[in-house]
């Protein structure tokens, strides 16, 4: 089967590419000049991939289409750089593309001429996830995998091209004139994404009877479509008036439109999870507004003397435009709206020769237009779950002193602030969440403390570091942290002798805890709901040039994280009722460790022949490692242990100037385990790979 | 059985003829505007007395490095940047002459090896000849430019990088980026992010774990969402602003919508890679548990007894133990993925549980 990533959008861009170069061709003293790469990837898929109805991380990113019993195979030009250049080496117009994996492309066309820079963008790529969804159906034994669930397909249940994809394709064009102090630029865009995922699941009653009382056959996928589209219009100007500071000020309007039918619920499900009726044709299933957003900004700099000052402010309208829901229309209800202000400040002034004071502040709202009576009165019959936060306010700021002791040798202090302030609307009382049930409270307050160094004691030695202490008077959400600790650091050593060899460590490690959270009871004690974490991560890169034939590159990284929380239940939701009571479950603990290396070397075998050896690995590790038995629940049911290889070695011969062969092989695996799921990921994927490519001398 | 709600008329398709059209038609324009000579700012000699002797003297050495300027007038006169060269041609003349100059390598004599990854920062300089420092670029970058307004007091201005750790005026490359030499099959990166992920090592693992952007294949780039000038403490507009300019579909706003999106995109998700599903942070469902308490009215099975009897209950004394009890169906079921149910987590129009 063939695999060829050409389509109408990439003929489009070919054609512009023609109308732009065709004048600037025919204009004197142009040189043709560029690269053009060809690829042809051969894959042999092993185990399970092969299946149609699979994923795997491979294919989640690589995006095999249809995977029938031959193999398939990628051909397309993996790379092209061509232009025509200018007696001085600039080019008058350039094209670039790229094109790694048969779902991903990205061409750039830049043109050039007095001054005048334009600029064409298109891409293409498929975002999707790894997908392990309850299958729904089949049996009494509840499975997770990679089956899309048929339902939805009622007349093609098992029909082909039932995998989950979302394909997003773009142009995008900038136009930017400048002179010596001035620039006027217009940029637009154009995005289509189409595909379709599987949402979210319902519990069905109805589909209960036929298989039994089992939860997981109650489920059932539902497949909505997607046909967004997304337009992006803007321009700027950019002004030093009277020589005295850069002013930018920029406009950008943008709508955003879901052409997809709209599911509604009683197409769906005949009852909700709780068991209620969900007959109601008002109801739709995932409703994506449509919307247009307005933004503008100004902004201002100025230099003087090694110092910088800044500002702006900026302000962005989002509404929901044209496209209402059904319940919107039933009850005639009101657009949703949301409107963004920034304004924000920063300097970086010297203070003599040792030193330099840095600072910043910055302020941000969020108001949301939309009724909070109404919201009230939306709010589910059982009551309020949430408060409407209506207005959200953040103000950021810091100082920083740094001083320069001696040439190789500088420390800094500083200090950062953060405040947050929401407007928290809650509904009557008689249909309301106390405001102490809250899971977010009206303000949060953290500050910082840190000191750095940057040092090089030696000529080849680099070091630098920071050391920091948060602590927050006051916390707003469960997750904020109350106190932590922070480090970061890197170092960096060059050897010369005998040969070149570059060493790089960093390390940085943060950890806190919070048990400022309290949930108030009216039966019983209060709960608190403590969370702690810690998570570092470290590194060493090694690269080396033993010889003029020969480079070397290995790198490793590590990153660990572990939380712990109390998990707090209670015996009827977190309304204002009589029976009102929060009860401590338990207190899991959650770690994850990922580790990654990578590798590469390069060897000069002979005047024209070069062998390289690429690689990385990824080790995850997600486990609750204490021995209560929530704990072990949770790690049956989600523990995972996964292993992600990728090897490439190739040969790449050049045959003369400017033209190479590559021949290579590439094996990539994914093996491991997911707790709870018979998802096996243990895929083994051999690919061969052809290149040709040609360095245009015309 | 999916009826559509509203028929529409594609409105897009219009937007997107008239966005081609105005491109097309702006390019004609560049086309027939006369060229324009910018205003020199010639830097100062390195050596008292030294003066300028012209591009032509410089290449007669230094042909390799005749470049990719955007304006030619300006960055392909080397004393520009460089200062006069008059010094500098005395102390090295009779060095190289003649046939002896060194030529433009062509392709089939290849250069040598490169160190792979970062490039050491001591370099030996000549003392005759100006190497420009942060402030000669400036001088002409961060002037009618929207690109460099807050270089000075950004993050990585703070970290002491030079304008040369990143981009070789020189080079033809796109924003005269330095070809970077990184390795690990990190090839489809684009020329930025294999520059930026030299330094940001964990970043250019994070882009192998699990889920992760599609950096590593080429889809995206680093400068997708970052911009490398900027002071990101004082960027335009929210912590999501940047997100959104992909994620409108997750944008809302929502009737009803998740606090946690209030509070930034970060309060859930790692950007550049992570173990779990969809860029979690945290697996599911802890990242919703340590947050929400559950109650036992709702999260129910069929029979009416709730799925958390597989949980081991310490304070509530009217639950039995369930140490060592099987694991459940409805424990797999829920205790994986709330999103499963809560499939709306953004925000919904309809459901104040954010299910659908």
């Amino acid at each position: 089967m063939s695999i060829c990533a050409t389509d109408r959008a990439w003929a489009l861009g070919v054609t512009v590419s023609v109308l732009f170069g065709g004048p600037a061709a025919a204009a004197t003293d142009l040189e043709p000049r560029g690269e053009v790469g060809m690829e042809v990837r051969l894959h042999h898929l092993l185990d399970d991939f092969d299946d149609d109805q699979l994923s795997s991380y491979f294919d989640q990113y690589h995006g095999f289409w249809v995977k029938d019993p031959n193999p398939p195979y990628f051909l397309d030009l993996s790379h092209l750089d061509l232009g025509l250049a200018r007696d001085d080496d600039t080019y008058a117009i350039r094209l670039e593309r790229r094109s790694p994996h048969w779902l991903n492309e990205r061409a750039e066309l830049e043109f050039n001429r007095g001054g005048v820079d334009l600029e064409l963008d298109y891409r293409r790529y498929r975002s999707d996830e790894l997908r392990m969804y309850p299958v729904g159906t089949g049996g009494p034994i509840p499975t997770f995998g990679t089956v899309y669930n048929p339902d939805t397909q009622p007349g093609n249940p098992q029909g082909r091209d039932r995998r989950l994809y979302s394909r997003r394709t773009g142009v995008g064009g900038e136009l930017r004139l400048r002179s010596d102090s001035s620039e006027l630029h217009l940029h637009s865009g154009f995005e289509h994404r189409r595909g379709h995922v599987q949402d979210s699941f319902l519990l069905d009653k109805s589909k209960e009877v036929v298989f039994g009382s089992l939860e997981t056959e109650r489920f059932r996928g539902a497949r909505r479509e997607l046909d967004q589209n997304r337009v992006l219009v803007g321009g700027g100007l950019v002004l030093t008036p009277w020589q005295l500071f850069t002013t930018a000020l920029d406009v950008e309007f943008e709508t955003f439109r879901e052409d997809a039918p709209v599911l509604l619920l009683g197409d769906i499900a005949v009852s909700d999870p709780s068991g209620i009726p969900v007959g109601a044709e008002d109801r739709a299933f995932n409703f994506i507004p449509d919307t247009r957003r307005l933004s503008g900004s100004l902004r201002l700099s100025r230099r003087i003397a090694g110092a910088t000052f800044h500002g702006g402010a900026s302000a962005t309208h989002l509404e929901q435009d044209g496209h209402r829901s059904p319940v919107q229309r039933t009850l005639d209800l009101p657009d949703t709206e949301a409107t963004t202000y920034s304004v924000h400040g920063a300097l970086d002034v010297p203070l003599g020769r040792r030193f330099r004071l840095n600072a910043f502040a910055k302020l941000v709202q969020r108001h949301r237009n939309f009724d909070a009576e109404t919201f009230a009165g939306l709010a589910a019959p059982e009551g309020q779950v949430d408060p409407f936060l209506e207005r959200r306010r953040e103000l950021t700021g810091g100082l920083q002193l740094r001083a320069r002791i001696a040439r190789a040798f500088s420390v800094g202090a500083g200090y950062r602030v953060r405040r947050v302030d929401r407007h928290l609307r809650f509904s009557d009382p008689t249909n309301s969440i106390e405001p102490s049930e809250s899971l977010i409270r009206p303000a949060s307050e953290s500050h910082t403390a840190y000191l750095q160094g940057r040092a090089r004691p030696l000529r080849r030695l680099q070091l630098s570091g920071e050391l920091g202490h948060e602590w927050s008077p006051r916390v707003g959400t469960p997750r904020e942290l109350e106190s932590a600790l922070y480090f970061k650091g890197r170092g960096t050593y060059t050897l010369t002798r005998p040969f070149t060899v570059m060493v790089s460590l960093f390390g940085k490690a943060r950890g806190g805890k919070n048990d400022d959270v309290k949930l108030e009871s009216a039966l019983g004690p209060d709960k608190r709901k403590d969370f702690d974490r810690r998570k570092w991560s470290y590194g060493a890169t090694l690269s080396a040039l033993p010889s003029a034939e020969l480079a070397l590159f290995a790198s490793f990284v590590g990153d660990v994280d572990e939380q712990e929380f109390a998990h707090i239940r209670s015996q009827v939701p977190r309304y204002d009722t009589p029976l009102d009571g929060f009860f401590l479950d338990s207190r899991p603990d959650y770690e994850t460790e990922l580790r990654t290396f990578r590798l590469g070397a390069t060897r000069r075998l002979t005047r024209a022949l070069d062998a390289s050896l690429e690689g990385t690995c990824t080790w995850a590790r997600l486990q609750f490692p204490d021995s209560e038995a929530t704990s072990a629940v949770l790690e049956g049911v989600n523990e995972v242990r996964s292993r992600i290889l990728s090897l490439e070695a190739s040969l790449e011969y050049h045959l003369d100037s400017g033209t190479r062969v590559r021949v290579g092989y590439r094996l990539d695996r994914f093996g491991g385990l997911r707790g709870g799921s018979p998802l096996d990921p243990d895929t083994t994927v051999h690919s061969v790979i052809l290149g040709l490519t040609t360095d245009l001398e015309f | 059985m999916p009826a559509p709600a509203v028929a529409r008329v594609p409105r897009h398709r219009c937007a997107g003829r008239a966005g081609l059209l105005f491109s097309v038609v702006a390019a004609w324009i560049g086309c027939a505007l006369p060229d324009w000579e910018p205003d020199a700012r010639r830097a100062p000699a390195p050596v008292p007395g030294a003066l300028r002797v012209g591009a032509v003297e410089c290449l007669l050495c230094h042909e390799e490095v005749q470049g990719h300027p955007k304006i030619a007038g300006y960055h392909a006169d080397c004393e520009s940047c460089h200062g006069p060269g008059s010094v500098h041609v005395d102390v090295h003349v009779g060095e190289v002459a003649g046939d002896e100059a060194p030529q433009r390598p062509r392709t089939h004599e290849r250069p040598p090896l490169q160190l792979p990854g970062r490039q050491p920062v001591h370099r030996e300089l000549p003392f005759d000849i100006r190497y420009p420092a942060n402030a000669d670029c400036l001088r002409c970058h961060a002037v009618g430019r929207a690109t460099h307004l807050d270089w000075g007091t950004g993050e990585h201005a703070r970290a002491g990088l030079a304008c040369s750790d990143c981009h070789n005026p020189h080079a033809t490359t796109k924003f005269h980026l330095r070809e970077a030499t990184s390795d690990g099959l990190l090839r489809p990166l684009d020329a930025a992010s294999r520059l930026c992920v030299e330094c940001h090592e964990d970043v250019a693992a994070a882009l192998t774990y699990p889920s992760h952007h599609p950096v590593g294949e080429g889809a995206m780039s680093c400068l997708s969402c970052h911009d490398p000038h900027e002071d990101r403490r004082v960027s335009l507009g929210g912590e999501d602003r940047v997100c959104a300019t992909c994620h409108q579909d997750i944008t809302g706003p929502w009737v009803f919508e998740h606090l946690a999106v209030e509070e930034g995109c970060g309060s859930c998700h790692d950007p550049h890679g992570a173990l779990s599903d969809k860029l979690l942070h945290t697996a599911e469902p802890v990242l919703c548990l340590s947050c929400h308490s559950l109650n036992d009215l709702w999260h129910h099975d069929a029979s009416g007894t709730g799925f958390l009897q597989f949980f081991i209950t310490q304070d509530r004394p009217t639950d039995p133990p369930q140490i060592g009890q099987e694991i459940g169906p409805e424990a797999v079921t829920f205790l994986n993925r709330c999103t499963d149910c809560h499939g709306a987590i953004h925000g919904s129009y309809t459901d104040e549980h954010l299910r659908h």
